[in-house]
């Protein structure tokens, strides 16, 4: 075992068992000198050994609270010295009182290091600056804090006012003070000025706003300039996170307090005016999502106020001319404002669902109209272009989205069923444009959607498939279409009623070679002509020339017995041809009162068709182009009746298959989950048919009434809100 | 570098470069302040005795010659007198080595 003996260490200052006081006589006078600037007397070395021994002889404690004494002393001495009575100076005197506090106390601070490192770090004191900067903040930065503070804050206000003899540096200097203090857990800065300052800049800026509220325009300039200085000032003097605070605050105050009015009257003028580097003021200045919302809102109020004053063209003779027109009006309109957005600097997908729903709620509030216009604008498009083999991608893009908007896909299905029909039949378009428009329909809204429509394509591709293969047996006598239609996918009211009309004997036999021919392929299928669809193409001389005229059918028929006959009666043409009255009548009209196409002459030239009117060939007719094309007429005598229960039929049309739909629905989510309050049901089926028409509440009440009637559902017996389903 | 002067107890003298001393938080703060001791590049150190200020200044110098070597690079060892370490130990204290 080894005996350690520890000799008792002698180690530097030991030995000499000094006192407290002339130790601290030696410390306090250097103290004295140190403030009297005359550091460069004293030897760091004495007053660190003094400190160190007093310390190792634990007298630390006494030592740190006459220091705490002496500094204290000093510094009220100091705070005597800031009365300066001019604000200006007052700042400065107090900024150099600042300098040269720092100053001793870090030389102070560099002899009782040993303290420090000791005494201060066991007893969980602050080292001997801190404790001066302490003492700093309460015998000069407190007793002071009105005045200074008052005095900073006209600067900065001065500042913002544009005024040029601001002295950012002492702003600074006077900030950097302030974080260098603390105060609690945080600093000087954060704890008491900063509050303090933002409750001014808020002052501020309301009074700035309150002045400035005249005008919308020169208010949005004033607010960027204004709040352009600020950041500007803030980069000046103040950290980074202190400006975010500010700027939050005026910009809170400028805009979302009470720049509403801006946005109210400001932003309809700049739309009308285009005044898009205002606009693209507006939008930077409105950056924070709460307030960029705001402002999306308001640009939505104006797009719907701005769409609903496009009127109908109401001066125009057809209704295909007015809905043209008027989506037309809509899609520049919608146009114009994507370019507002772009050009404002906001071109972001949030910009773009606002237009999307601004244009969706004004479509919707009209739908059906909406849809039908569409539609009706489609088919003049596609009717113009049939002969352009490259449709416009722009165009195409276009109109899609606008479709993608409404809401009544129904009755816009309907529409442009029924014209989508014509054109195939009468190739009025170009089948490649309509697959290309169908099949951007199909991305949009699924299969489910357009499968009628692709019906209708395949009919007409198959019956050129019949055509090919049937001519390769056959050669008939003339050229000839044949369309096989599958009567669900086409709008027509085929035609049980429709008689079987008396065709000229080429007819016949071409008629019954081709059913002979198709049944031959689909036994089974029954084949019936709808003779009204159809068209025809007849050359003949007339005195002055000789012309090419296609005409419906029926009036084909009519005009194809003057082969064999001078002159004959209506009542004889009925007989004849066997084709219904109202068509008979309608089709002598069109071809002996319309004023282009007066194919025959009528005696008595009036406008209504007897049985005993006489008819010839009129040998007179004339036309400016050899191909002269027919269109049947309504009969006039009942025009407007007819054309409004037409629509009536539309829109009944409409209702008993969205009737339909909403049954279906129902059916098909109860089937799946047994049993449903009405509340979950309407949601579901609202959500499932959402994409073709909103369902209303009465269509669901009425459609729940009729299975229940049918024994589809049952209501349940002790819940009635609760509906199930009847296997 | 300037070098500055350190004078121990019985008076002998021994130089250290500045760069050296300011590895002692105290020699830097003595010298970087404008006390006497800045003014004339000497410290007068009357407690510390010639052999152990040697060796103090030996293993400042020591300290500025290696504290930025490397891993790889060999660090001789710093060779203490064993009877020489208390004191040693003592004034490393006073200057906060």
């Amino acid at each position: 075992m080894f005996k350690i003996k520890i000799r008792s260490p002698e180690g530097p200052g030991d030995g000499h068992s000094q006192a407290f006081e002339p130790s601290w006589a030696i410390l306090d006078s250097a103290i004295d000198s140190i403030y009297d600037g005359q550091v460069n007397t004293l030897s760091f070395e004495l007053l660190y050994h003094t400190v160190y021994s007093m310390v190792l002889r634990k007298q630390g404690s006494e030592l740190y609270s006459r220091l705490r004494k002496a500094i204290e002393e000093k510094l009220s001495k100091a705070r005597n010295t800031i009365v300066s009575p001019d604000p200006k100076l007052l700042v400065s005197d107090f900024l150099r009182v600042w300098e040269k506090q720092c100053d001793c106390l870090r030389l102070v601070s560099d002899f009782t290091m040993y303290l420090d490192r000791v005494y201060c770090k066991e007893n969980r004191v602050p080292f001997v600056y801190d404790l001066g900067l302490e003492l700093f903040r309460d015998t000069i930065m407190f007793p002071l804090k009105r005045e200074i503070h008052g005095l900073l804050i006209q600067q900065i206000n001065n500042a913002r006012l544009g005024e040029p003899h601001v002295d950012s540096e002492q702003l600074k200097e006077v900030f950097n003070l302030m974080e260098t203090l603390r105060d609690g857990d945080d600093t000087y800065f954060v704890h008491e000025f900063e509050p303090f300052l933002i409750r001014e800049t808020e002052g501020f800026y309301r009074d700035f706003a309150k002045k400035n509220t005249e005008d919308a325009v020169l208010y949005i300039q004033k607010i960027k300039a204004q709040l352009d200085t600020e950041s500007n000032l803030n980069c000046q003097f103040l950290n980074k996170d202190t400006s975010a605070k500010i700027l939050k605050v005026a910009e809170e105050i400028v805009i979302a307090e009470n720049a509403s009015f801006v946005v109210k009257d400001g932003l309809p003028q700049l739309l009308i005016e285009k005044d898009y580097p205002t606009l693209r003021l507006l939008f930077q200045l409105y950056h924070n999502p709460k307030d960029k919302s705001e402002l999306h809102k308001q640009m939505s109020h104006c797009i719907i106020k701005e769409a609903m004053l496009i009127e109908e063209d109401n001066a125009l003779k057809k209704k295909g001319q007015v809905a043209v027109k008027w989506t037309t009006k809509v899609m520049q309109l919608r146009k114009s404002f994507e370019e507002v957005f772009t050009k404002a600097g906001e071109s972001g997908a949030n910009s773009y669902n606002t237009i999307s729903e601004s244009f969706s709620t004004f479509l919707n509030q009209n739908g059906r109209k909406s849809a039908e216009y569409l539609a009706i604008y489609i088919d003049s498009f596609l009717r113009s272009s049939a002969i352009a083999d490259n449709i416009d991608q722009m165009w195409l893009e276009d109109t899609v989205s606008m479709f993608k908007l409404l809401r009544e896909k129904d009755a816009f299905e309907k529409v442009y069923k029924q014209q989508l029909s014509k054109r195939l039949l009468q190739q009025r378009s170009c089948l490649k444009t309509e697959k290309l428009v169908i099949s951007k329909m199909k991305e949009e809204m699924g299969i489910a959607f357009t499968s009628k429509l692709e019906g209708m394509f395949k009919d007409i591709l198959v019956s050129q498939g019949y055509k090919a293969k049937f001519e390769q047996s056959y050669s008939a006598p003339f050229d000839f279409e044949v369309n096989v239609l599958t009567p669900p996918c086409w709008p027509f009211q085929l035609t049980t009623l429709e008689p079987e009309v008396e065709l000229p004997s080429t007819l016949e036999r071409l008629k019954l070679d081709f059913e002979n021919f198709y049944i031959r392929n689909h036994s089974g299928r029954s084949l019936r002509w709808a003779y009204h669809l159809g068209s025809m193409e007849i050359g003949f001389h007339f005195s002055k020339g000789y012309h090419e005229i296609t005409m419906p059918v029926y009036a084909a028929l009519i005009f194809m017995l003057f082969e064999s006959h001078d002159e004959l009666s209506a009542d004889e043409i009925s007989d004849l041809t066997k084709i219904p009255e109202h068509e008979l009548i309608r089709h002598l009209l069109t071809i002996s009162v319309a004023p282009k196409t007066r194919l025959l002459k009528k005696n008595p030239l009036n406008k209504t068709v007897l049985p005993t009117d006489r008819f010839q060939i009129n040998y007179a007719f004339q036309a400016p182009t050899k191909k002269v094309k027919v269109l049947a007429v309504l009969p006039k005598t009942d025009t407007s009746v007819h054309q409004n229960t037409r629509i009536d039929e539309s829109i009944q049309d409409l209702l008993k298959e969205r009737r339909g739909c909403v049954d279906a629905a129902i059916v098909r989510a109860l089937k799946s989950l047994k049993a449903a309050s009405s509340k979950s049901l309407f949601a579901r089926v609202e959500h499932d048919l959402s994409n073709r028409f909103t369902v209303t509440t009465t269509l669901f009440e009425e459609s729940v009434e009729r299975l229940v009637e049918r024994e589809y559902i049952q209501r349940d017996v002790d819940d009635p809100s609760l509906c199930r389903y009847l296997p | 570098m300037s070098e500055i002067t350190l004078v121990s107890k019985d008076g002998s003298e021994l130089s250290l470069s500045r760069e050296a001393a300011d590895l002692s938080p105290v020699l830097r703060s003595m010298l970087s302040r404008p006390y006497l001791e800045e003014q004339q590049s000497k410290i007068t150190l009357n407690e510390i005795k010639p052999d152990v200020l040697k060796k103090v200044v030996e293993y400042l110098e020591y300290c500025r010659q290696y504290r930025n070597a490397g891993e790889d690079e060999d660090i001789p060892e710093f060779e203490v007198p064993t009877e020489m370490s208390l004191e040693l130990l003592l004034v490393a204290d006073f200057l906060n080595i």
